[in-house]
């Protein structure tokens, strides 16, 4: 009997982490436990909330309405704290319980490990998600919400506890102890969930204005936004590309820091992040330009690269980590696999982090400068001049600073042993610099007894470029040319210091990769004499012996 | 010339912080050798084992497994070696069996093979059971059984009897001595010598990060011997088997052939001739030699376990030999530890 061919997908080799993981949960009892509560636990705040509702002079609709936010309100937290929680189990449980060397010594590659861990903590959270799904057909009872807005809304639902659970095991990948991988992403996660959910309410209004059939003040604003907004380059811009970006540059990275984390310290750790930040410099430099071009205003470009800023801070962080350069390991594959000098240049090494996270921080910096600039240069009137005065505060300034960051990490980096050092040292450094100056600058107007040129005081500090440029922004005439020189001034010292602290790595991390170096030749020397020396006893043996064999041979 | 040893290390040295934890270390395991890695903890035992087993890179010198540079081809290393952590946990919630099938599909092996490994390690009976429910000593039964999923060449085994009670101590001893039977090299670590003892044939004793001796113990007792004061040498009790002795080799209750370096000593106390009972005891079953060293005592080298002694006592008894005490001697292993090293740490 001939079998049915399946399909090359299923046929291939299933993922045994997945499926091995799988077949514990299974085993787990309290699971449907969990899940019964959880359900039971919303079907009652959805009736309670129905109820009170109905007591009061609404109709069905809106009731409907109500019951659908509060419902998928609900979900969202639910799977905000469930798949955080339930993928910090799964790596650094693996670290806990040491299972983790077996595992890494079978040869499955990191990313197998990744994506079955990460499949398996999915399916756990989708459980959730599929257990809630009946209450949240409760709201058809009474209108006001379509099918499309219901099946919609739990697509971004799956898709946002795909963005939980990738940060989740992001962070247990890092872990080495359970409960510390649980109570990190638990306390990230009780922090950001509200956060998000409120920039997710506060942007309906600016949906609102923009496409008047999207509700004002709903959370849960984008499904009916898909279903009611027109199709035109709005909807494609705001409702395809930036949900798509939102969602698959965050989980690119969480990914790649997984990768990272599962991959051995003496391994390429570094590939896999700079291509992300690579990419996503590019793509969020590229779209804050197209923001800006698309408002027609300067000042759209000054908020976006404060945004681009803050991306490049953790840009500066992420390559805190870096090693001080590619190791023997590192070094063999690439003559073995023969890398271009692109690959190479994305490998490990704090000095090539440095040099590829400027070339691209400052390109984008440039290119939204830019952009803001083309926007103002149309314009021609006096208000656009100055909003271009006040971005080129701005982008001097954030450039300049960047400078800094870059240069004093990597100096830092070079200077110690440890990952995490250079890391705790910039976030204080970068604490201390964004608000010392201020009380400075506070500490300097109180003591002259008035305001002054106190708040020059403050020109160290990174906000001051951006009161600089509110102050500047907007006017039809320059208002006082001062504090504009000391921020460009204060942006100068900043890349100044910058380079020096940069010059100083680079001396740095060579004299250490030099000693490494020359540590290994000396070894490799040792080893070949001690081989030739090998090779000379064993050849004088045989010498020997054979000379042994023949005297006995002899007649005489 | 000798054959490709199965690990080579050479002058490795590896720091945490700013503590030197193996500093210069140099051994080679031959082939299909039983391989015992002495130290007391904190030795540097654990840390050698990482660098081999590819999960640390050496800081300085080279270490080969098969030839292989662990440092630069670490994927072809783990394909030769099985390595079993020092306290390595396993799975909850999951049988013997899918258990297996789990790191065989991970290995990459078909599925057939966890059968013949089941049955290797006698765990067939216990394939259905769920792990979490299981004794240390099956557990360490089931990570040997996960290490021999993709049949390596090298067992990498450390602290593999820890925790573990003497039955089941004896009988992981006896599974390491089939599988070195079935050809593998395995390397072996330990701070218990009795441990190592019964089944070693070479070892390496480590002592503070440094290499105090390595080879097979009958050179390195030799060497200790001829260094040692005339007055304090012992003679020799009874010469080594010569190639191609016939007699049967000693067993061990698994029915595993133990290997002629396992061999221990017995002190036997007496009222009466010494030498009249060297004659009874002499040309016996598993004895190696036996000298009179005092007018009511003898010492008795022997191949085997705890059951020659039994048999002895038994047969003496039956002769009419009154016994006082049986003690048995430091073994080999142990009084190299005890000469070789200062002890600092224990």
């Amino acid at each position: 009997m001939s079998s049915i061919p399946r399909p090359p997908r299923l046929a291939g080799r299933q993922n045994p982490v997945f499926l091995r993981e799988l077949r514990q949960s299974a085993r787990l009892l309290r699971t449907p436990f969990i899940l019964m509560t959880v359900t039971a636990v919303t079907a009652f705040v959805l009736s309670a909330v129905g109820g009170i509702m109905m007591t009061s002079k609404v109709g069905p609709a809106e009731v409907g309405r109500a019951l659908h936010h509060t419902f998928f309100s609900i979900a969202y937290f639910v799977v905000s704290l469930a798949g955080p929680t339930v993928s910090a189990n799964s790596i650094a449980q693996e670290r806990e319980g040491r299972t983790w060397e077996a595992l890494m010594l079978t040869g499955l590659s990191p990313s197998v490990i990744a994506r079955g861990k990460f499949t398996s903590a999915y399916t756990s959270v989708a459980m959730f998600i599929v257990s809630l799904a009946p209450v949240g057909a409760l709201p058809f009872l009474f209108g006001g919400v379509t099918a499309i807005e219901v099946v919609l809304a739990f697509v971004c639902l799956f898709v946002g506890a795909a963005l939980w659970v990738a940060f989740g095991l992001a962070v247990s990948s890092k872990m080495e102890n359970l409960r510390a991988a649980i109570v990190v992403t638990l306390l990230v996660a009780v922090v950001t969930a509200p956060v998000i959910y409120g920039v997710g309410i506060s942007l309906t209004f600016a949906a609102h204005k923009l496409w008047p059939a999207v509700p004002e003040g709903w959370p849960v604003w984008l499904p009916s936004a898909y279903e009611r907004a027109p199709f035109g380059w709005d909807y494609v811009g705001y409702l395809l590309v930036a949900p798509l970006l939102a969602a698959a540059l965050p989980a690119w990275f969480f990914y790649e820091v997984t990768l990272a984390n599962l991959t051995s310290v003496t391994d390429d750790r570094s590939t896999g992040i700079r291509r992300w930040f690579l990419v996503s410099a590019t793509v969020l430099a590229l779209g804050a330009a197209a923001t800006t071009v698309g408002s027609g205003l300067a000042s759209v470009s000054a908020v976006m690269l404060s945004l681009y800023a803050w991306f490049l801070v953790l840009g500066t962080f992420t390559f805190a980590g870096e090693p001080i350069g590619p190791s023997r390991r590192v070094l063999a594959r690439w003559e073995r696999e023969g890398a271009g000098a692109v690959d190479r240049a994305l490998g490990p090494g704090v000095m090539r982090a440095t040099t590829t996270s400027l070339v691209i921080g400052l390109g984008g910096v440039s290119v939204i400068t830019a952009a803001g600039l083309a926007v103002g240069a149309l314009g021609g009137s006096a208000t656009k001049a100055m909003d271009s005065l006040a971005l080129m505060v701005v982008a001097t300034y954030t450039a300049g600073f960047f400078v800094f960051l870059a240069g004093f990490t990597a100096w830092l980096r070079a200077r110690t042993n440890s990952v995490m050092t250079p890391r705790i040292l910039l976030l204080v450094t970068l604490g201390l610099v964004l608000i010392g100056p201020w009380l400075a600058a506070a500490i300097g107007g109180a003591m002259s007894g008035g305001v002054g040129h106190a708040p020059l005081l403050a020109a160290p500090s990174p906000i001051y470029a951006l009161v600089v440029a509110a102050e500047v922004g907007g006017r039809s005439a320059m208002p006082d040319v001062t504090a504009v020189i000391v921020a460009s001034v204060a942006a100068g010292a900043w890349a100044v210091a910058g380079l020096v602290a940069l010059v100083a790595a680079a001396r740095r991390c060579d004299a250490v990769i030099k000693a490494y170096d020359e540590a290994l030749s000396r070894g490799d020397a040792l080893l070949a004499e001690e081989d030739a020396k090998a090779a000379a006893d064993v050849a004088e043996m045989d010498a020997n012996a054979t000379g042994e064999a023949d005297a006995t041979r002899s007649p005489s | 010339m000798s054959a490709r040893p199965a690990i080579r290390v050479r002058h490795l040295w590896h720091r945490f912080g700013g503590m030197d934890v193996v500093r210069d270390v140099t051994f080679d395991v031959g082939e299909g050798e039983i391989f015992g890695f002495i130290g007391p903890n904190g030795a540097g035992k654990t840390t050698t084992i990482r660098v081999m087993s590819t999960l640390l890179e050496p800081m300085a010198g080279r270490v080969e497994v098969d030839g292989h540079d662990v440092t630069l081809e670490p994927e072809k290393v783990r394909k030769i070696i099985g390595y079993m952590p020092d306290h390595a946990g396993v799975y909850d919630r999951i049988t013997v069996r899918e258990y297996l099938e789990f790191f065989a599909e991970a290995y990459g092996v078909p599925p057939d093979v966890v059968e013949v490994v089941l049955e290797l390690t006698d765990l067939k009976k216990l394939e259905a059971r769920l792990v979490a429910t299981m004794s240390k000593g099956m557990k360490q039964r089931l990570g040997l059984a996960r290490i021999l999923l993709h049949d390596p060449k090298i067992l990498i085994l450390d602290e593999p009897a820890s925790d573990l009670d003497p039955r089941a101590r004896i009988e992981i001893r006896d599974l390491l001595l089939e599988l070195r039977a079935l050809g593998k090299t395995i390397f072996l670590s330990s701070h218990i010598l009795t441990e190592l003892a019964d089944v070693c044939t070479s070892v390496a004793i480590l002592e503070k990060g440094r290499l105090v001796v390595a080879g097979p113990i009958s050179e390195i007792a030799e060497k200790m011997r001829a260094r040692a004061p005339a007055s304090q040498r012992r003679p020799e009790l009874g010469a080594p088997r010569p190639a191609g002795d016939a007699r049967p080799a000693v067993v061990t209750a698994g029915g595993v052939a133990l290997p002629d370096e396992a061999q221990h000593r017995v002190k036997v106390r007496i009222i009466g001739d010494a030498h009249a009972v060297l004659r009874l005891i002499v040309g016996g079953p598993g004895v190696v030699g036996a000298r009179v060293t005092s007018a009511n005592q003898l010492t008795v080298k022997y191949q085997g376990d705890e059951r020659f002694v039994a048999d002895m006592v038994r047969h003496l008894v039956a002769q009419g030999v009154s016994l006082v005490a049986v003690e048995p001697e430091r073994t080999e292993l142990e009084r190299i530890f005890l000469e070789a090293t200062r002890g600092e740490l224990q």
